[in-house]
């Protein structure tokens, strides 16, 4: 089965998420073929999990300050500052039957292509269970994973450098969150690739690109318009909006 | 959100919330996956019915035999945290 790799570009957050459904829609169809995205985030934004309360992790009235985005994401996990400048993210959607049936296999799987990219740019990173990837015990890449009609979605992040201060003012970080771990501050338990490596973000993505594609059949590829089109009404109709992100 | 909240962080996972409001719902919130997503408020639902039960273990046992019939998975968080969560919110 051959892929499609759409190289890295910006979107705002409703937008981001929306893609992302309208291409899974795509694969479940069979209009659409398995994909792999790089991406970022204009204006900056967080997103958090499923399951998680935007009042209990976000300080949103600071997010409206700022002019940073807010979206809830269908995946679970956590709550995740977007640095427009700061971070890449990815998402690998395509039909459920290519990825390991076991949900840790699978995160396995594609954490591991980011523990490849890294290595590519000299960096040793390690994937921690569930769903981390950690460079000197700190994190430095997150990620999430659905599984729907069939169709899988992982998206994830990696920080290239990190503005600390906007991320703990966006961010309402648990103390217990610091529980078990060997860490002073929640400021502690993260890392970017600026501080290990000098690579620039294009060596980055050139990185990700290798490492995501490698082993595969792909194609270079664009959003087709009925893409487009779904993924901007996603965007409008669920992803901006408030009861949506508000939800729980 | 009032009523009673237990906040666990489990170690080697994720952190969960649960809240038992004072008309007897339970509200779950964290950075846990569960799959399917919109199941969560089935494990919610279940979580009130286990109120009523006599103890832990029979709560426990109902609450594994729902999340297996519906084929429910949870990474990041187990039944007996759920349940030992509940019991400290309704102490």
């Amino acid at each position: 089965m051959r892929w499609r790799f759409v190289d890295f570009e910006y979107w705002s957050a409703a937008m981001n998420m929306g893609i992302d459904e309208a291409v899974c829609e795509g694969v479940m169809k069979g209009t659409s073929p398995p994909t792999i995205r790089l991406y970022g985030w204009k204006p900056s934004a967080v997103s958090i999990g499923a399951f998680q309360s935007m009042n209990q992790e976000v300080d949103y009235r600071t997010c409206v300050l700022l002019g940073i985005d807010v979206v809830r994401r269908r995946t679970g996990g956590g709550a995740v500052y977007h640095d427009q400048h700061g971070e890449i993210t990815y998402s690998v959607i395509c039909p459920e039957e290519l990825m390991p049936l076991d949900i840790n296999a699978a995160y396995r799987e594609v954490c591991g292509r980011i523990v490849d990219a890294l290595a590519i740019l000299g960096v040793k990173g390690v994937f921690a269970p569930v769903n981390d990837v950690l460079v000197d015990g700190r994190k430095i890449s997150g990620s999430a994973q659905t599984r729907r009609n069939g169709v899988f979605l992982q998206h994830g992040t990696i920080l290239l450098s990190v503005d600390r201060k906007t991320m703990f003012r966006v961010l309402k970080v648990p103390s217990q969150k610091l529980e078990g771990r060997k860490l002073a501050s929640p400021e502690d338990r993260i890392i970017s690739l600026k501080e290990v490596c000098h690579a620039s973000k294009e060596e980055v993505l050139n990185a990700m690109k290798t490492s995501f594609l490698k082993g595969r059949t792909w194609d270079e590829g664009t959003w087709r318009d009925d893409e487009l089109v779904r993924a901007k009404v996603l965007a409008e109709q669920r992803y901006a909006s408030r009861d949506w992100n508000f939800s729980r | 959100m009032s009523g009673r909240t237990v906040v666990r962080k489990i170690d080697g996972g994720k952190l969960f919330r649960l809240t038992l409001l004072p008309t007897g719902k339970v509200r779950l919130h964290g950075d846990f996956f569960l799959y399917p997503e919109e199941r969560i408020e089935a494990i919610e639902e279940w979580l009130e019915c286990c109120l009523t039960m006599p103890d832990k273990t029979s709560a426990k046992r109902y609450l594994e035999k729902e999340i297996d019939e519906e084929k429910i998975t949870i990474l990041g968080v187990d039944v007996q945290h759920l349940i030992d969560a509940l019991w400290r919110a309704k102490e």
